[in-house]
């Protein structure tokens, strides 16, 4: 049984009337690459930033490798790096400046694990840059480095692809999972879906504040509808005509096809041909993440 | 932990630009008007018309004359350090690892020592510039009638009832985020509002407990550099009193300013 290294419970944050994380428990384990997802505005930086102790929880708790975690009480965090939202530092200080400064409240880091982190990050080159002349992805990878100096046993990524060419996020995603094989517990929050399935082993779902899906992304796949894609001449017929069908949960254009939740295809197939539409293909669709992610984030919007 | 934050804060103000132009500015007023004192009144010294002022008048001029611009430098510079760490989200990186309340005080304490640098600084300029003036012009410089006590005091009396408008400023930054705002309201209420109640309510018994007249207060301990016992007008607190007021004054702002900063959300 590993341990528990992050544990919300019930956590909520309400700003004025307004609820934006509700009842959120979520759990990470030591030596998870936890994804966290959930559309824009479902209050996935929120409930992180709670966890990090920077914003105050309207009832609920944190728990950060077995001890409490406020904005009072802060001490786990030390254990802790952080990605959160954009990358925040001094900008008219260099990489190297920068990292020294962070580094200063945490005891033992040295000029080597400087020029390390600056390494692992593929800022080298730039240590002694003014990070206010970096682009976007070198900026975000110094926010990296920021989180990554002081060797962090849990470290909370948030979006830290943001701004990156797609070879810098394929060495971002190499990055994650070498902590991980290094005993670094990961969080990962990120609307990137298909990243988020190459690197996690578990996830969990934000929508409009609640948690609508938590688990191992195997467990999760295994348990997802099917998914059908249809392709017809007619589409409007072929919606209309599939809505009146038994099973059928939803229901999602893409491009000149159908993406269909709920049925195998041999039954959509047998509808729409008593129907007399013929497709022109048809198709499961293997489980991904997209689907998921579409399927329990639909009913609210 | 605090001597660490401190360091931070230190590094932080002192690779800004704004940090050495204060100083640069607070060298030159304080330089330039001692030396116009001389330049303006140097037929006077010569014939005799005017006496030549002692080391002490040297001393005292300039912490009076710095008083004009430290106060606004110091309302900036509050401003600055404050305001960049919710401008930058840098205020992420030392919470996560200490307490609000170390993070803020080790701007202030800071801050504080800046102001104390200031007036040390114009300490050493007036009296820099006094000395080779009449040394080099005048032949005449003389280190009698100085209060070395006094001269030593003036700059920790003086940043003592400066510490208020820090304060004061401090508690502008957190509650508005800002540091325009904190500027705008901090200058704004320094030299338009306290000027203003001051003049308009002169003679009336509150306006004495104004920061602008416990501010105001520091002027004439000055005078004790010089051996001179000035009498305090009746407007205005006695010294030790100012001092104890802007003490009260500096620890109730600052705990207003640490108790917001405490239920502040400082994420996203």
């Amino acid at each position: 049984m590993t341990s528990i290294v992050l544990q919300t419970t019930n956590l909520t944050k309400s700003f004025g009337g307004k609820t934006a994380v509700d009842h959120v428990n979520i759990t990470v384990h030591e030596g998870d690459v936890f994804g966290f997802l959930g559309p824009n505005g479902a209050g996935k930086t929120t409930t992180l930033g709670m966890a990090l102790g920077l914003i105050h929880p309207t009832a609920g708790e944190v728990t950060v490798l077995g001890e409490g975690v406020t904005p009072r009480r802060t001490a786990a965090l030390r254990q802790v790096g952080a990605l959160l939202g954009a990358p925040a530092f001094v900008p008219y200080l260099s990489a190297w400046d920068n990292l020294a400064l962070v580094a200063r409240l945490s005891p033992g880091v040295t000029e080597q694990r400087l020029a390390e982190t600056l390494a692992l990050v593929g800022l080298s080159n730039a240590s002694y840059k003014k990070v206010s002349q970096f682009s976007t992805g070198m900026k975000q990878r110094m926010g990296l480095a920021l989180a990554l100096v002081h060797r962090p046993r849990f470290i909370i990524l948030d979006e830290p692809t943001n701004g990156l060419d797609p070879a810098g996020m394929r060495e971002i995603r190499q990055l994650i999972r070498s902590l991980a094989e290094n005993g670094t517990t990961v969080l990962l929050s990120s609307h990137l879906l298909h990243e988020i399935q190459q690197v996690c082993n578990r996830i969990a779902v934000l929508n409009r504040g609640r948690i609508v899906a938590q688990g191992l992304v195997a467990d999760l796949l295994n348990a997802a509808k099917p998914v059908v894609r249809v392709t017809v001449a007619d589409l409007a017929t072929a919606v209309q005509s599939l809505n009146t069908l038994p099973g059928v949960e939803s229901i999602h254009p893409n491009g000149q096809s159908l993406l269909v939740v709920g049925l195998e295809s041999q039954a959509i197939m047998a509808h729409l041909l008593q129907r007399h539409i013929i497709p022109s293909e048809i198709a499961a669709q293997p489980p991904s993440l997209e689907s998921l992610f579409m399927d329990v984030t639909r009913d609210e919007g | 932990m605090f001597p660490n934050l401190f360091a931070i804060e230190w590094t932080r103000l002192t690779r800004r630009a704004l940090f050495w132009l204060s100083l640069t500015a607070v060298i030159l007023f304080t330089g330039y008007s001692q030396r116009y004192y001389y330049t303006a009144n140097v037929i006077q010294l010569f014939n005799g018309d005017l006496a030549m002022p002692g080391f002490s008048f040297d001393l005292a001029t300039a912490l009076d004359q710095v008083m004009l611009i430290a106060q606004p430098l110091l309302i900036v510079m509050t401003a600055v350090v404050l305001g960049s760490d919710y401008t930058q989200r840098t205020n992420r990186h030392w919470l996560m690892r200490t307490s609000r309340s170390a993070s803020l005080l080790s701007k202030f304490t800071l801050l504080a020592l800046i102001a104390f640098l200031i007036h040390i600084l114009a300490l050493f300029i007036g009296g820099g510039i006094g000395w080779y003036i009449k040394s080099q012009t005048f032949q005449a410089f003389s280190l009698a009638n100085v209060n070395w006590l006094a001269a030593l005091a003036a700059p920790f009396y003086m940043t003592l009832v400066t510490l208020p408008y820090l304060a004061f400023t401090l508690l502008v930054t957190v509650a508005s985020r800002s540091t325009v705002a904190a500027i705008v309201v901090g200058l704004g209420y320094t030299q338009f509002v306290e000027t203003m109640l001051t003049r308009l309510f002169a003679g009336l018994d509150w306006t004495r407990w104004l920061m602008y007249n416990i501010y105001l207060s520091a002027t004439y301990l000055l005078n004790s550099i010089g051996n001179q016992i000035a009498s305090v007008p009746s407007y205005l607190h006695r010294s030790v009193t100012a001092v104890v007021i802007a003490a009260v004054y500096t620890l109730i702002l600052l705990a207003l300013g640490i108790s917001l900063f405490n239920r502040q959300d400082v994420g996203g």
